[in-house]
C-alpha cells in the first residue's frame, strides 16, 4: 500500500492525490481542532500545508519509502507543524516583534516574494521552448521523458540539455533585470 | 566525476565537449540545491564554492531562481488542494439535500421559510449602503489578525482573563470573545490591545459600526497596535462606503511602511480606479 502511495505521487497521479486528501481530511481536522484548539480555517490551511509537504518531499525523493502508514505520516507532519507554530508563538522575541509591529523578517519575506513574482513574470515572457520546458518540469512536475513526449523531443536527454540552457538563460535574464531595477 | 574547472564556459562556444561539461555543471548545481550530491561530490563542490568567488556568485544566483521555481510549484499545489476543499464542501451540501427530499412536508416548509428569509435578506441587502463591489473588495482584503497577546505580556494586568478572551478569539467564538473583552475593558489598563481585538471580533460578526467605535476609542498617541488599527479601520470605512475616509487612512498606512503597506497600496489603487 505504501509503495502504491509513493508511486502514484511520484507519477503526479492527481486523482490518487485527491483521494489521499479526502480520505484523511475529516479525521485530521477533528484531531487538530480537539487537541490543539485550532480554528476551522486554520485547520484547513494546516492540512493543506501538510499535504504540500508530503507531496513535495515524495516528489523530491526526500521520502522514498513509507514504513508506517500514510495516516501516521500525515499526522506526524501535522504535529511537527503545530509544534513549530507553538514554538514561534511562545518565543518572546517573536511575540514582541509582532506586538510592536516590527516585522523585520516580514520585510525580508515581502522582498523575497516580490522577487519571486518578478522571476515568474520573466519566465512567462521567455520564448518557446524554454517557457514550456521550465514550467512543465519545475511547476507541473513532469518528468523529462514526459516532456520529451509532450514537446516532441527525440529523448529525455535532449530535453535535459535544453532545460539547462533555458535555466541559464532565465538566470541571466533575471539578474540583468534586477540590476536595471 | 565532473571536473568543476570546466564550469561556466561561455555558452556560445562551439566546442561540443565544453557544452557537455556545461551541462554536467548545471546538473551538479541543481543536485546541490536538491540535496542529492554524494558526499564526495559535496566536498568538492563546497571547496569550489569557498575558493572560486565567481562560481560562488553563479551558484548563489541559481539559488535565487530555484527558490522562485519551488515557490511557484508550492503555489500550484496549494491551489490544487484549495480546489479539493471546495469540492469537499459542495459534495456535502448535495448529500444533505438528498436526505431532505424524502420528507415532502418538511421540504415544503423549509423551502417556504428559505423563500421568506431570502426575500427579507434581499430587501435588506439592497436597502443597505454596501454595493456588491465593496463587498468583494472587502472580502478579498480582510483577514483576521492573529493572536499575539497570549501567552500574555507582563504589562497586561489580569493575565488569565486576557488568556480566556483570546482563547475564544482563537477558536473563532467571537460572540464569547466580545463578552470577555467587554469585561476586561472595565478593569484592564491595556485598553488599546483589547479594543483592537474586540473590534476585529465585531468585524467578523458583521457589526462594523460598533467595530468602528472601538477603533476610534483607541489611543493613537500610544503607538500600540496603531498601524494595525489604521488598516482595519480603513477596511471598515470601505465596508460602510465611506471611501474618502478609507483612502485617507490607507495613505497613512502606505506612508508608515508597515507590513500592511503593500496591501494598502494595492487597495488604494483599486479604489482610485473605481
Amino acid at each position: 500500500m505504501s509503495n502504491c502511495v509513493i508511486t502514484s505521487i511520484l507519477n503526479n497521479d492527481n486523482k490518487a492525490i485527491e483521494g489521499y486528501y479526502h480520505s484523511h481530511r475529516s479525521h485530521f481536522m477533528s484531531w487538530a481542532q480537539l487537541n490543539y484548539n485550532i480554528s476551522l480555517t486554520d485547520c484547513q490551511d494546516l492540512y493543506q500545508e501538510v499535504m504540500i509537504i508530503l507531496v513535495t518531499k515524495i516528489q523530491n525523493k526526500t521520502i522514498t519509502t513509507i514504513t508506517t502508514s500514510l495516516k501516521t505520516l500525515i499526522f506526524g507532519i501535522g504535529k511537527q507543524l503545530i509544534r513549530n507554530r507553538l514554538k514561534l508563538i511562545y518565543n518572546k522575541g517573536v511575540r514582541e516583534e509582532l506586538f510592536y509591529h516590527e516585522h523585520k523578517e516580514g520585510f525580508n519575506k515581502i522582498e523575497t516574494d516580490i522577487r519571486s513574482v518578478l522571476i515568474m513574470s520573466i519566465l512567462d515572457d521567455m520564448k518557446e521552448p524554454c517557457r514550456s520546458i521550465l514550467k512543465l518540469f519545475y511547476i507541473d512536475n513532469l518528468s523529462l521523458k514526459e516532456i520529451a513526449v509532450t514537446l516532441n523531443y527525440k529523448s529525455a536527454e535532449c530535453v535535459k540539455v535544453q532545460k539547462h540552457r533555458c535555466l541559464k538563460q532565465l538566470k541571466e535574464d533575471v539578474f540583468r533585470k534586477l540590476k536595471i531595477k | 566525476m565532473v571536473d568543476l574547472k570546466w564550469c561556466f564556459v561561455p555558452l556560445n562556444s562551439l566546442l561540443v565537449k565544453k557544452l557537455v561539461r556545461n551541462n554536467d555543471c548545471m546538473d551538479l548545481i541543481e543536485r546541490y540545491f536538491n540535496n542529492s550530491l554524494s558526499d564526495k561530490e559535496l566536498v568538492l563542490f563546497e571547496e569550489k564554492l569557498a575558493s572560486d568567488s565567481l562560481f560562488a556568485k553563479e551558484v548563489q544566483q541559481f539559488g535565487v531562481v530555484f527558490d522562485a521555481l519551488k515557490k511557484a510549484r508550492v503555489k500550484k499545489l496549494k491551489a490544487q488542494f484549495i480546489s479539493y476543499e471546495k469540492e469537499y464542501n459542495s459534495s456535502g451540501k448535495r448529500f444533505n439535500f438528498r436526505n431532505l427530499k424524502r420528507r415532502k412536508a418538511t421540504v415544503s416548509f423549509v423551502l417556504w421559510i428559505a423563500l421568506i428569509g431570502f426575500s427579507v435578506q434581499t430587501s435588506l441587502y439592497f436597502s443597505t449602503s454596501s454595493s456588491s463591489k465593496n463587498v468583494g473588495l472587502f472580502a478579498s482584503y480582510f483577514e483576521v489578525y492573529p493572536n499575539v497577546l497570549s501567552p500574555v505580556k507582563r504589562t497586561i494586568n489580569d493575565e488569565n482573563f486576557v488568556l480566556d478572551a483570546m482563547k475564544y478569539y482563537d477558536a473563532e467564538n467571537y460572540v464569547s470573545a466580545i463578552e470577555a473583552f467587554d469585561k476586561l475593558l472595565l478593569k484592564s489598563d491595556s485598553r488599546n490591545e483589547i479594543l483592537f481585538y474586540k473590534a476585529l471580533a465585531l468585524m467578523t460578526e458583521g457589526d462594523y459600526l460598533t467595530a468602528k467605535i472601538q477603533f476610534e476609542l483607541m489611543n493613537i498617541e500610544s503607538g500600540v497596535f496603531v498601524n494595525q488599527r489604521n488598516w482595519y479601520l480603513a477596511l471598515v470605512f470601505l465596508k460602510l462606503e465611506k471611501h474618502n475616509k478609507a483612502k485617507m487612512l490607507l495613505k497613512e498606512v502606505v506612508a508608515d511602511s508597515s507590513s500592511f503597506s503593500i496591501k494598502a497600496s494595492s487597495l488604494l489603487n483599486e479604489l482610485s480606479a473605481s
